[in-house]
């Protein structure tokens, strides 16, 4: 169960497509996926191809999705695939749901 | 128009010690000019004062954004006395008053210092990127204090004309 609803799942992917690339898989994590919370951070995590120009990608996606989620806090975490993960991204990917 | 003389205090404190997180920046954003830009191999091979004038620079880029979006725009409007009731409304009234660029501009300035607060630590890359955009948009947070301090002795006659940011501002974005 993810608790955020349609628009702003259809913001997420799009816009993690739009600058991370059309290979680009976003998890949500955290406390959004447990149904017994309320409210919460947006934790997402990011697997991308592109090796280069992730924080510049990363600020666009904040730009992009804005309007959809105001101040919410949404903390992104962004992974190359050339690079080994480390402990959060594993804990990211086995704890959360693939958008 | 005769401004309550302890809202002016409260804001002449408050420009004071942006205008101190201004300057540091700036001597900060000197002292970094010779390792920018960063990559992921040579953030390996920094030594430990070159690691500590990058620190400083963060600290201080952050101290300077959080001292303008949480106070320096506040104390402005209750200055004036203008009502706002949220950040958003606040960040508009200043864009209205040509402070800031747009709204836009400045979330965008806000989404560069929050990229050194976030939960968990980047890989040596992101950090790199991070504070390779931190040092381009330097002088764009100055420019909004600076931008502050013309509307402030334009509109309200407040003389700030000893707050004096820089010298000189070359094309490359270094400063003098």
């Amino acid at each position: 169960m993810v608790r955020l609803v349609d628009s702003q799942i259809r913001s997420l992917t799009n816009a993690a497509h739009k600058f991370f690339g059309d290979s680009a898989t976003i998890w949500l994590y955290g406390s959004r996926v447990d149904d017994k919370k309320r409210g919460g951070d947006i934790d997402l995590y990011i697997e991308t191809d592109l090796t280069i120009g992730l924080t510049q990608a990363k600020l666009q996606m904040r730009g992009e999705i804005w309007k959809e989620f105001g101040d919410q806090k949404i903390d992104i975490l962004i992974r190359s695939r050339s690079e080994a993960p480390s402990p959060i991204h594993i804990i990211a990917k086995e704890t959360g749901v693939i958008l | 128009m005769v401004y309550d003389k302890n809202l002016a205090s409260l804001f002449l404190m408050n420009f004071k010690e942006a205008y101190r997180s201004a300057k540091l920046l700036i001597l900060s954003h000197q002292r970094i000019s010779v390792i920018m830009p960063l990559t992921a191999i040579n953030m390996g091979q920094l030594s430990l004062e070159e690691m500590d004038k990058l620190d400083a620079f963060r600290v201080r880029f952050c101290d300077l954004q959080d001292s303008l979006g949480a106070k320096i725009f506040r104390t402005l409007l209750k200055l004036e006395e203008e009502s706002f009731e949220s950040q958003l409304d606040i960040i508009n009234k200043m864009d209205k008053r040509k402070i800031i660029a747009s709204f836009a501009d400045w979330k965008s300035l806000r989404d560069v210092r929050n990229l050194f607060s976030h939960d968990y630590p980047d890989s040596d890359e992101q950090r790199a990127e991070s504070l390779n955009i931190a040092f381009n948009n330097t002088m764009r947070l100055i420019d909004t204090l600076d931008n502050v301090k013309d509307y402030v002795e334009t509109h309200l006659k407040i003389p700030l004309d000893k707050f004096t940011f820089f010298n000189k501002k070359f094309e490359d974005g270094t400063i003098s």
